[in-house]
């Protein structure tokens, strides 16, 4: 046979042969030339048929296999290699992926932050000219409708499928939903007509930015990121260049419109054709949804409870900016903890030395993210001391508490239990609601706690049981399939 | 009669030959009303194909779809737990696929009561097959592979428990269940011959163990992951040839696989793929410039690189030849698409001589574009480019993989797989050689037109549905033209087997 592309010579098999006991003398007889794939079959094959299915793929058909080596056809010779080859299993391929955690993951925490970094500026603006519950409807729908873009695109992608059109339809009801509820805002809690404009804007960027995260294109989000941070940047410091509203507002509507069309630029002309959502996955993509909602939900009270308290010259919600800001942290445990649990499970001979092993990566990663979150804690509030800014204990720890909710709740998720996310932030808000019921409603004279000391339990309590269903999950090894 | 035509893979989602062939058939039985059985990836997939009217239901079984997320409580791991043994223990190396069987059918039930999933995915099941994998793993001569991790038997697992999702599928009632392949459709035709005794009839096209063999290629699983995974399809294969009524394989190269599996040889009855003889006229001219024409999908297992390769060596006594390339990329395949440009651009072809020119409709046109067929398959069932090319009254040039030679026949030459000079050779001598070209081409034309006619075809498909039908009518027994190939195999052929001479053996150029 002539040289083909990932052939090894004739020549090099029988200078391997020797010290190659495991090369049977049947390929070493071999005039031609042997493709290494056969000879890795031969001394791995589970039995002699599955030497018979590769010899006529290698080039040895039956005509070749009679003339060259006077077996009667394939199954002879596949027969006779079986027997005198030395069995050597071959492992499992190594996908090729690089070990998770570090810098990279820490990168991709920096572009889900920057982001948030605009929702500071939108917080600021609340006191101005956007009324108070602007952000709060652009979080809650924003998330939501990522959340129901990323699931369907991910399960797409997992099913091997091509693109779909969830990403057009879910903007298209976000900005019309956003703009219809800003506009009922307007009209019945008072405002400007620009909180429409904002939450419709708001939303759309993250609906559009989980499609990009879907396609792994968070550097695109990123340069994306880039206008808008700087115009969010110029508004919150307003020092030293004083640049006018307008051009803040411009630059973050080029970061929106950028990555609103870097998410649409995959589709085909007859987009409208492609499958929005799967019947099927449709429950999930609803959980998911819920989900968005309920992170929207939490983060918003935690944005919007306090600021009147705050000077009007200090940060908004600085307790949460040690969350936003360990979102870097945050990916790279999540990522540490999946890659350490799956080599866990692949080494394990028992479930339960696999379980032990397994609720020490969660404990290890937890615990690092923990420390990780109280030294940002510190810091921010260092800085926000030598401002003059009091940040009010409890709602201090309702930022840890409610940090690592999401981080628990990002792991619970990450193993397709949505629904014990589901659970853990309907307690919390159900804790919430029934303070504010108790207190705000029905007034039964009981001394109840403040509101932040009300939110940090409620972020507790989600917390918790975030963390027993983050540890019941990780030991089910079904979860790392 | 009704039928239930069970898919898996093909028609109605996907184009291909076997699509082909399925279109066909509903088309020509047009006195039988069908059930389309279809086993897809993901049960989204939309049809590619116009129903016939003769098509009274399309059901879908999809293996890839969500998974359920319910959970086995203790009762239900306590009923499946001896289920399970058995059906694991059948796995076992040194147990011959005893209990086999008789364990698809225990798991039957549990899946129809949706509860399969849901036992399949406990750690109950994960401990049973790490503790039974040791006696799943072993090789004869005493060499043990390394045992099942829990990572790895949660992989074969997650995997049986797609592949047995036909099992949840209630049995077809019909009178009789056609398959078009062996594998995991058959598994719905078990079901409805061991619970209704309905006939099942299992055509062949590629070899479907064959198959499975090389897409679980060392590496791709762990060892023993691997080696379960293999062992659950080798016996599932052999189960479904045990049961089927008649193995109707497109070509007698897919006997010899189907007898080392199990088959009784009387039960084969090989029946070749045929084509729509009006579809594919004879050619009256020729191309002005010597062309060579590729008809396929670009993809390894047609090995364009060999073609490539082999195409340059032909310029170098044909200089004016031509090599014209017409098939789709599939999707995934766009990196080989790429390699094999970059290959022709090394090899100096990309002047023009050698060209990548997309699927063409009707396909009649790429064959009457050149002077000879070429295919340069490493693995082929009956390849329908074979036979239409013949149609065509061109001459072949392939290689000698599956059901070709039988194709083929003395209309063509075959040279071994992946062997450029060789295939090379056979070019420029049909090329150069006129007289021979033209000899091979109304022989082409006349064996097509004898042998390889839809009509042809379904009639024979007609005679095995009336032997399998209601009336149990009288064995058929097939035309001789059938029966022309040499049986090449060391598998030993029961007494009586069907062993006769081939009449026109294809040249096999060396």
């Amino acid at each position: 046979m002539s040289t083909a592309a990932g052939v090894v010579p004739a020549t090099a098999l029988s200078e391997m042969a020797p010290v190659s006991p495991e090369v049977p003398p049947s390929l070493a007889a071999f005039t031609g030339e042997v493709p290494p794939l056969l000879l890795k079959v031969v001394t791995a094959a589970v039995d002699p048929l599955e030497i018979a299915a590769s010899l006529e793929t290698c080039g040895l058909s039956n005509a070749v296999v009679k003339d060259r080596f006077g077996h009667q056809d394939v199954f002879g010779l596949a027969q006779e290699l079986y027997g005198s080859a030395r069995f050597r299993g071959a492992p499992a391929k190594d996908p090729g992926t690089k070990r998770p955690g570090g810098i990279a993951d820490l990168g991709r925490g920096v572009v889900f932050a920057t982001p948030t970094l605009m929702f500071a500026g939108g917080a600021i603006a609340l006191r101005s000219w956007l009324s108070w519950w602007t952000v709060p409807l652009a979080l809650i729908c924003g998330w939501a409708f990522g959340q129901f873009v990323s699931y369907s695109g991910f399960s797409r992608q997992a099913s091997g499928e091509g693109s779909g059109a969830t990403v057009v339809w879910a903007l298209l009801v976000a900005l019309v939903s956003c703009t219809c509820l800003g506009l009922a805002g307007d009209v019945i809690m008072g405002g400007r007509y620009s909180g429409a404009l904002f939450a419709a804007a708001a939303c759309a960027f993250m609906t559009a930015a989980a499609e990009l995260v879907v396609h792994s294109e968070e550097r695109l989000i990123g340069v994306m990121l880039v206008p808008g941070a700087i115009g969010s940047l110029i508004f919150i410091t307003h020092e030293p260049f004083r640049m006018p509203t307008i051009v803040a507002v411009a630059l973050a509507g080029i970061s929106v419109g950028g990555t609103v069309v870097a998410a649409l630029r995959r589709l085909p002309r007859r987009w409208w054709r492609l499958p929005v959502v799967k019947r099927a996955d449709l429950p999930t993509a609803l959980r998911y949804f819920a989900h968005g909602v309920c992170c929207g939900l939490f983060v918003a009270l935690f944005m919007v409870l306090e600021p009147a308290k705050v000077r009007p010259d200090s940060w908004p919600a600085a307790a949460a900016y040690p969350m936003i800001l360990s979102l870097g942290v945050m990916e790279w445990q999540l990522r540490s903890l999946r890659a350490g649990a799956r080599a866990v499970l692949l080494g394990s001979y028992t479930v339960s030395d696999f379980a032990v092993a397994a609720r020490r990566k969660l404990a290890r990663a937890a615990l690092c993210y923990l420390v990780a979150l109280v030294v940002l804690t510190s810091v921010v509030q260092a800085l926000a001391y030598a401002r003059g800014v009091a940040v009010p204990v409890p709602l201090l720890l309702a930022g840890i508490c409610l940090a690592i909710a999401f981080f628990l709740a990002l792991v619970v998720s990450s193993f397709g239990r949505v629904e014990l996310v589901l659970l853990g932030w309907t307690a919390g808000l159900a804790a919430f609601g029934t303070w504010a019921l108790l207190t705000k409603v029905v007034h039964t004279g009981w001394v109840f706690p403040s509101t932040n000391t009300a939110f940090c339990i409620a972020a507790l309590i989600s917390a918790v049981i975030l963390a027993l269903s983050a540890r019941r999950t990780v030991v089910n090894p079904f979860c790392h399939a | 009669m009704d039928i239930t035509l069970i898919t898996e893979g093909t028609y109605p989602h996907n184009m291909g030959g076997v699509s082909v062939w399925c279109d066909q058939l509903l088309r020509e039985m047009s006195e039988h009303t069908f059930e389309l059985l279809s086993i897809s990836a993901t049960g989204t997939e939309n049809s590619t194909w116009e129903l016939p009217s003769n098509v009274a239901r399309v059901g879908t079984i999809p293996l890839w779809g969500p998974t359920s997320r319910r959970r086995a409580g203790p009762e239900l791991r306590k009923r499946f737990a001896p289920v399970l043994e058995l059906f694991l223990s059948s796995l076992a190396i040194d147990n011959h696929g005893r209990g086999f069987a008789h364990s698809l059918r225990q798991l039957t039930e549990f899946a129809r009561a949706g509860e399969l999933g849901a036992a399949l995915s406990s750690k109950d099941a994960v401990e049973l097959l790490v503790g039974m994998s040791p006696a799943c793993n072993e090789r004869a001569d005493g060499e043990g592979v390394r045992q099942l991790s829990v990572g790895d038997a949660v992989e074969v697992l997650v995997q049986l428990e797609h592949f047995l999702r036909p099992l949840a599928s209630p049995p077809p009632r019909t009178e009789l269940c056609h398959t078009t392949a062996n594998g995991l459709g058959t598994l719905p035709a078990l079901s409805a011959k061991w619970e209704l005794g309905t006939p099942f009839l299992m055509t062949e096209h590629g070899v479907y163990l064959r198959e499975r063999y090389l897409s679980y290629l060392p590496g791709t699983l762990s060892q023993a992951a691997r080696t379960m995974v293999l062992r659950f399809f080798k016996l599932l294969v052999e189960t479904a040839y045990e049961n089927a009524d008649i193995v109707a394989p497109v070509c007698r190269y897919n006997r010899l696989w189907e007898m080392a599996n199990g088959t009784s040889p009387e039960k084969i009855r090989p029946v070749h793929n045929g084509i729509y003889l009006n579809s594919f006229p004879a050619a009256v001219t020729d191309p002005a410039v010597p062309t060579l024409v590729f008809v396929g999908r670009i993809d390894p297992l047609k090995d364009i690189e060999t073609l490539l390769r082999a195409f340059a060596e032909v310029r170098l006594k044909v200089p004016e030849c031509r090599l014209r390339i017409f098939g789709p990329t599939p999707e995934g395949g766009e990196d080989y698409y790429k390699k094999c440009r970059e290959l022709a651009t090394e090899l100096g072809l990309d002047d023009g001589s050698a060209t990548f020119e997309g699927p063409i409709r009707p396909t009649v046109k790429a064959y009457h574009a050149g002077h000879v067929l070429v295919l340069t398959s490493i693995s082929e069932g009956l390849p329908y480019v074979v036979l239409e090319a013949m149609a065509s009254g061109r001459p072949i040039v392939a290689t000698d993989v599956g059901g070709v030679a039988e194709g083929v026949g003395s209309a063509g030459l075959l040279t071994p797989p992946r062997d450029p000079s060789a295939f090379a050779a056979a070019c420029a001598r049909l090329l150069t050689d006129e007289k021979l070209r033209k000899s091979l081409a109304r022989k082409a034309r006349d064996r097509a037109v004898q042998l390889f006619s839809a009509e042809r075809c379904f009639a024979l498909y007609r005679g095995l549905y009336d032997e399998l039908g209601p009336r149990q009518g009288e064995v058929i027994s097939l035309p001789e033209e059938q029966e022309v190939f040499r049986l090449r195999s060391s598998v030993p052929v029961r007494e009586g087997g069907t062993e006769q001479v081939l009449a026109e053996e294809p040249e096999v150029l060396a």
